[in-house]
């Protein structure tokens, strides 16, 4: 009897003993990849559909057409990039932001990307992952056609100067250059370059794209001083995390500088605005 | 499977069956150790010997193309034109800064080389390596051009003529446009291979570590049964090889899961010690190297003044960020205050950029913010007698006021401080990989003969007992 009953004994724990050790072995050869979380986050790199954040008002970067659709270089910025990461124009949604919607959209997933005259600063890589800059634009001045009084921001003194609601643009020439324009306040840049062409105007001063985009409409009477004061690196805003994303994008980014796709784009959008443009890559933010 | 399950009804069977587990986990064992292995050794070539070094080298391009730019615009700004342009075979005397720019320019070309080795199949890569060697040329003739143009100079130290301006201005934009930013991808396209690279490796290399101590213990789990079972069967309190093998297995599980662990632990100091802040601090010194060059731009070419100045303060800046400071004189202002609290008061780093993220990380800044702001001290004064008029003097106090076209002791000093942290960064780099190769030494025969030991001894603890049943 105790023999029968050890030997049951002795069963059981071998049986045990074994049985942990299959249990151990398949458990650590199959969940073994699981350990440190190496799953990414997702990226627009995997998406058939993206939903891109533009503007809405800027003729020449972006701006709604007459079928309510978008037209303009950071649309078509967009859709290569877009082309590139194999969603096709059809699979393209374009949501129009504002400039204080841009990172709550990307944070909550409204939009996949936003290419929007959207200016790297520190404290938006704080909130979003910036790809690019796909190009540095540079605050500048508009002047009617045949001004040749102004050539720099320093001529500006005395001069009747565009004062926008809501953009910081005069104070780099009012206050950090301390140099005494006469301020002249308007609704939009479209009504300063308006006031402009009409001679109530001397200066309209904000990054060169915008003004060439003003600028390259035709009949506009107005030109662009080419006298740059300012970095204003456009950057393509990404959620932020998405690194691998960031870098498929900079990587399409190169490619679009060197096949002369970009050089075409600036060309057909602001080719008569008369704003020198820089047709190489621009240096990169790198992807954090 | 009735053969198996009548297998197992016997006793014979049942060790046969054990001993079979035991071999088993033992394979498993000897697997992931070796792929462990593999891993690690994998991860230090990456960070050690192949792509941490060569991504190191391109970053060096960024810097020897600064420094071309910062030779050229100095030599302009002192008008050394005639030793610049003299050819040593006509019995002139070629100047330090034309064999400066020279040596230079071939540790640019030999770090394009290095870029275009690691680009290895992406064309997007390459085509940036062959435009910035197409650039370099383009920027000789151009610098070329504006030394010729300046030579014929005869008004005071820093009035070049308009056409060694015009032709100046050419080379120079050709650097910051183009080159510089070209050069900075291709080191950003570099370190994220390292940090591919490298993330992979050591996850696997941990996940290694988890399986060799998963394996491991069931390897013991499996021993032990066929212990227990062997001891109660044939009323022997211990089976002396299976003890034995019991004994090594155990070893070998230790062994192999702190060789990972340590692994992966020289990885992270490599990566995160060594190549980060290498690249990081090279960035600095070649964006600090620009900034000077900015500075004597500005003086060169008066009529760019607004736009050099504010590359100037786009630079400051990147490497170190406040926020809200939009002119200079409000960076001078903040950075002040900011570095004296603290280097000072000890007090919280409230400001951004390259140094913010490394003060924020290590104690050890304050040399070098010091010396920051002591450089910066030295700008404002120069940029003082600038817009009092005074050029001459103004471009006096930019250079070393004995060896006039060396720049300022303020910058040297600055750059020396980058330049020894850099040092002592990717010494560390080295190291890491070194003390991480040299503990993988013995792990190339060592896991395949414990693992044919323990086998062999297994065996030798079931076979007499199998024979009493033949």
């Amino acid at each position: 009897m105790q023999h029968a009953a050890r030997s049951t004994l002795t069963l059981a724990a071998t049986a045990v003993l074994a049985g942990l050790a299959v249990l151990v072995l398949v458990v650590t050869v199959v969940t073994a990849p699981l350990v440190d979380g190496a799953d990414e986050p997702p990226s627009i790199t995997d998406r058939d559909t993206l939903v891109v954040g533009v503007k809405d008002d800027q003729p020449g970067l972006s701006q709604r057409t007459g079928d309510g659709s978008f037209a303009g270089f950071d649309v078509d910025v967009a859709t290569y990039v877009a082309g590139r990461l194999g969603v096709a124009p059809k699979d393209l949604t374009f949501r129009p932001l504002s400039s204080d919607e841009r990172e709550k959209a990307l944070r909550g997933g409204t939009v996949d990307m936003v290419v929007g005259t959207y200016s790297i600063t520190p404290e938006r890589k704080d909130k979003v992952t910036f790809a690019g800059p796909y190009y540095v634009a540079h605050q500048d001045i508009l002047v009617r056609q045949g001004d040749r009084t102004v050539r720099n921001v320093r001529d500006l003194h005395h001069k009747k100067l565009c004062k926008v609601a809501g953009s910081n643009s005069w104070r780099r020439v009012t206050e950090e250059r301390k140099v005494a324009a006469t301020l002249v306040p308007a609704g939009s840049y479209a009504d300063c370059v308006k006031a402009l062409a009409a001679g109530r105007l001397d200066a309209v001063s904000t990054d060169d794209l915008i003004l060439a985009g003003f600028a390259a409409t035709g009949g506009s009477g107005v030109t662009v001083v080419n006298a740059p004061f300012s970095d204003e690196r456009y950057g393509i805003g990404l959620p932020k995390g998405d690194l691998k994303g960031c870098r498929a994008v900079n990587r399409i980014l190169t490619g679009m500088y060197q096949n002369g796709a970009a050089e075409t784009l600036l060309g057909q959008w602001f080719t008569t605005s008369g704003l020198d443009m820089t047709i190489t890559v621009p240096q990169f933010e790198g992807c954090a | 499977m009735p053969p198996k399950l009548s297998g197992l009804r016997t006793v014979a069977g049942r060790v046969r069956a054990l001993a079979a587990l035991v071999l088993a986990a033992l394979a498993v064992l000897l697997t992931v150790t070796l792929v462990g292995i593999g891993d690690a050794r994998e991860g230090l070539r990456a960070l050690g010997h192949r792509e941490g070094p060569m991504v190191v080298a391109t970053s060096d391009m960024y810097l020897a193309l600064s420094d071309m730019d910062a030779q050229v615009t100095n030599v302009l700004l002192t008008g050394g034109e005639d030793g610049w342009l003299c050819d040593p075979e006509q019995g002139c005397e070629r100047s330090g800064e034309r064999y400066a720019y020279d040596i230079r320019r071939e540790d640019a070309q030999r770090a394009a080389l290095q870029a275009a080795l690691l680009a290895r199949d992406d064309p997007e890569r390459l085509r940036t390596v062959q435009s910035v060697l197409d650039g370099l040329y383009a920027y000789d003739q151009n610098v070329q051009a504006a030394m010729e143009a300046g030579r014929r100079r005869d008004g005071p130290v820093g009035a070049l003529p308009p056409e060694g301006v015009r032709r100046y201005r050419a080379a120079t934009d050709l650097m910051t446009r183009n080159l510089l930013p070209k050069a900075y991808n291709l080191t950003l396209d570099g370190a994220a291979d390292v940090d591919t690279a490298y993330r992979d490796e050591h996850s696997a290399v941990r996940a290694g570590w988890f399986r060799v101590l998963g394996a491991g213990i069931a390897l013991l789990a499996a021993l032990a049964s066929l212990q227990v079972y062997l001891a109660r069967r044939f009323r022997r309190l211990l089976n002396l090889p299976l003890a034995a093998a019991l004994a090594g297995a155990l070893v070998l599980t230790v062994a192999g899961a702190s060789l990972l662990a340590t692994e992966a632990d020289h990885m992270r100091v490599a990566k995160t010690g060594g190549f980060d802040p290498t690249l990081t601090l090279t960035r600095a010194r070649a964006i600090g190297k620009g900034l000077d060059t900015d500075r004597a731009r500005q003086l060169l070419d008066p009529a760019q003044a607004d736009r050099y100045d504010q590359m100037y303060l786009e630079k400051s800046q990147s490497i170190l960020y406040i926020k809200g400071a939009t002119s200079l004189a409000a960076y001078y202002r903040e950075l002040d205050r900011r570095v004296a609290s603290v280097t000072q008061d000890g007090g919280t780093v409230d400001f951004g950029g390259f140094y913010g993220t490394r003060a924020r990380r290590t104690d050890d800044v304050g040399a070098l913010l010091t010396d920051y702001r002591r450089y910066q001290d030295h700008d404002r004064a120069v940029r003082g007698l600038a817009e009092g008029g005074d050029r001459p003097g103004a471009v006096r106090a930019h250079l070393d006021p004995r060896w006039a076209p060396l720049p300022h002791p303020a910058f040297r000093a600055h750059d020396q401080e980058l330049d020894a942290r850099i040092s002592h960064h990717d010494f560390l780099r080295a190291r890491s990989v070194a003390d991480g190769d040299r503990a993988l030494g013995p792990w190339n025969w060592l896991p395949p003969v414990a693992a044919l030991a323990i086998a062999a001894l297994v065996v030798a603890g079931v076979w007499p007992r199998l024979s009493e049943y033949r």
